[in-house]
């Protein structure tokens, strides 16, 4: 008996049910090309100065696109709780909403280090909002919102309300995640160029990712220790400037 | 190899003597010594503290630390279970000692073995109000996938988690409002009862292994997370384990002396009307065929209640049809071997403001509030208060596919009511939204 082959039609078929089963994949892909698209637009990288003008709807952007990822499981569950002949649609509600929160915040957060920027130096403004961030990660605050975290609301099956409810949920979840994580996030703003970007952002997806420490003491405190690295390197740069720039 | 005996059986008697006498030493540590972490309070405090909720500022690191509402619930109970073992061995110098399990075979049918009546023996504890009621039947074993029996996935372990497995909604959550007292809280571990209702809990989860088809995740976020406990005999005086060191009986080291799976509730509504027998088949041709951690919504609730209202439930007929269609499609002969529809009620978000896990609810529903009214499941609202109290929540999935063809008739909804247990119920447990469920293609 020849082995059964899978048609290109049924493997089409496949694809597209994962797709709607799993948004997760869409969600990240188009978080992935924002970044690479603003990323190559060469925003990322210029100084505060330099971009005041453009600068704060492209770090909202940026922090748009990069938290979007996050909107991936709530948008599965939002699409799992709504009837099937609303599954994108929900999906793609939720996802605005979630990422409308996170623009504004980006907006505020780069208007607002912008404003601080001209009154004290970059580096010492990115050192205080490095030690804000490890300070706040290891709160009990912060703690009572990470549980709080994925707990999503309910909408009506049908209707304008069902229309209305995804978009506020994700709007909701949104707000979730930027009481939790404003702290990194305006650090992400603040930082100078995309590796202490990048190096922000991978230590606060490490309390997020898979393995062992049970109880999460230990990756709580690991974020903010790299941000606190990070704080004390900024006030290193900031005391040998001067030594460098006579170099 | 360790072999953990039924608590009802005489080969338990010596067991059952060996537990008092580890209590009672246990219990001795505590009064010295309220913070020694192998006396009896310290040990309850890791699971968690009476009002449920989050470990308090200056306290261990690993009180309140027990797994509820997530895949994560068996392994640390699995876990808790063998270093509390190793204490008593320790404790009593009897290495061979091994834990007996609470044979109940429902929650319906529960009685407290005399040893633990008895107000002279150390696995006495004041407080219980055991007031045994008929409650839902449990349908854990119709459950096809590891998420939908033992908990919903979650990328790291969580205090109390939102999704309980079908074992930890019932019979878990239901002995512990049962009993009531300490046992109706999140430090239930003060109650002797509670280690052989976790190892009935245990034993559960090995039976459920040995039904067809069942698989425990072979996720890493699930094997690669660990635990760690004290130990009476470690240097450090810790142990930490891993979920892959426990996630069979076997793996972690010991056995029970027998594992013989109860009946489905299909199984059982059949037996109880040989009529179906003739209409649906054999049973042999009645197993769940269904992959049942992806559910799609057939209706839903439009606005949320509490346990005092009737909800209804409208069921979007179109979704109904293509489900059914699809299944037809699927089955070797088409529809005659669909079986009924797997169906689940979900209640989502619940809480309630007041009252431990013995304010329990008993769930009716009702093809559009008509004919027989037939019980789907009981809440038990164990640690829910302390949960609510900070912001959180419970979906609570009831497995109601054995009653699918009556439900989903020409009525086009179906009508769900509450009603208490106990009169005397302190909380009223609310929810967002009551949901009607079926398997995803």
């Amino acid at each position: 008996m020849p082995p059964a082959v899978v048609g290109t039609r049924t493997k089409r078929r496949l694809a597209r049910r994962r797709l709607r089963q799993e948004p997760e994949i869409a969600i990240s892909t188009l978080a992935f090309v924002l970044v690479a698209f603003l990323l190559v637009h060469g925003h990322v990288g210029a100084s505060l100065q330099e971009s005041w003008l453009h600068g704060p709807a492209e770090d909202a952007a940026m922090m748009a696109a990069m938290m979007l990822p996050l909107a991936g499981a709530s948008a599965r569950s939002v699409a799992q709780r709504s009837l099937r002949s609303r599954w994108a649609r929900s999906v793609g509600e939720h996802v605005l909403g979630f990422g409308a929160v996170w623009f504004a915040y980006g907006i505020a957060a780069a208007v607002a280090v912008r404003l601080v920027s001209r009154v004290i130096d970059a580096l010492l403004l990115l050192a205080l909002v490095l030690t804000v961030a490890a300070a706040w990660q290891v709160s009990a605050p912060r703690r009572r919102r990470v549980e709080r975290c994925g707990r999503l609301r309910t909408t009506p099956p049908t209707g304008w309300r069902a229309e209305v409810g995804s978009t506020v949920v994700g709007t909701q979840q949104a707000l979730g995640c930027v009481t939790t994580c404003w702290a990194s996030m305006l650090a992400m703003v603040a930082a100078p160029n995309p590796i202490v970007m990048g190096t922000v952002l991978a230590a606060n997806f490490s309390e997020w990712a898979p393995g062992p420490d049970a109880i999460g003491a230990a990756r709580r405190r690991r974020p903010a220790a790299v941000y606190l690295t990070l704080a004390v390197g900024a006030l290193l740069l900031l005391a040998a400037r001067p030594a460098l720039s006579e170099a | 190899m360790l072999q953990r005996k039924a608590v009802s059986t005489e080969a338990a008697a010596d067991d059952l003597a060996i537990y008092a006498e580890g209590v009672r030493v246990m219990r001795q540590r505590s009064e010295r010594d309220p913070m020694d972490p192998l006396g009896w309070v310290y040990q309850s405090r890791i699971h968690g503290n009476s009002r449920g909720e989050e470990r308090g500022p200056g306290e261990p690191v690993d009180w309140s630390s027990c797994q509820h509402g997530s895949w994560f619930f068996l392994p640390w109970h699995r876990m808790s279970l063998l270093q509390f073992e190793r204490i008593v061995q320790v404790s009593t110098g009897e290495p061979e000692w091994a834990l007996p399990y609470w044979d109940y075979p429902d929650a319906s049918n529960v009685t407290i073995p005399d040893a633990f009546l008895d107000e002279s023996s150390p696995l006495f504890q004041p407080g219980r109000a055991f007031r045994p009621r008929e409650l839902a039947a449990p349908t854990w074993q119709d459950s096809g996938s590891f998420v939908a029996f033992g908990g919903g996935e979650r990328e790291r372990p969580v205090h109390r988690g939102r999704e309980l497995g079908s074992v930890e909604l019932n019979p878990h959550n239901l002995v512990h409002g049962l009993v009531s007292g300490d046992m109706a809280s999140f430090q239930s571990p003060l109650d002797p009862l509670f280690y052989i209702h976790h190892c009935a809990i245990d034993r559960f989860w090995e039976v459920w292994l040995t039904l067809e088809k069942r698989r425990n995740p072979d996720k890493e976020s699930w094997l690669g997370s660990s635990f760690s406990f004290p130990d009476p005999e470690a240097s450090s005086g810790r142990r930490t384990l891993f979920v892959r060191d426990v996630q069979t009986v076997a793996a972690a080291g010991y056995s029970y002396d027998e594992l013989t799976p109860p009946p489905s509730a299909r199984e059982r509504r059949v037996m109880a009307r040989p009529s179906e027998r003739d209409r649906t088949g054999m049973l042999a041709e009645m197993a769940p065929r269904r992959k049942d951690e992806d559910l799609e919504l057939l209706g839903a609730t439009s606005r949320g209640g509490t346990v005092r209202d009737r909800a209804e439930i409208g069921v979007a007929s179109e979704a109904l049809e293509r489900r059914r269609s699809v299944l037809a499609d699927q089955g070797p002969r088409g529809a005659e071997d669909i079986g009924p529809l797997p169906l689940f009620l979900r209640l989502e978000n619940v809480g309630i403001e007041a009252g431990d896990a013995s304010s329990m609810w008993n769930v009716y529903v009702q093809a559009g509030g008509e004919g027989e009214r037939h019980l789907a499941g009981t809440i038990a609202p164990f640690g829910l208060a302390g949960l609510t109290a900070e912001g959180g929540r419970q979906t609570l999935t009831m497995d109601i596919s054995h009653l699918s063809d009556e439900l989903l008739g020409p009525a086009g909804a179906l009508e769900v009511t509450f009603e208490p247990v106990y009169e005397d119920a302190e909380g009223e447990p609310f929810y967002d939204r009551a949901a009607l469920y079926t398997t995803a293609e």
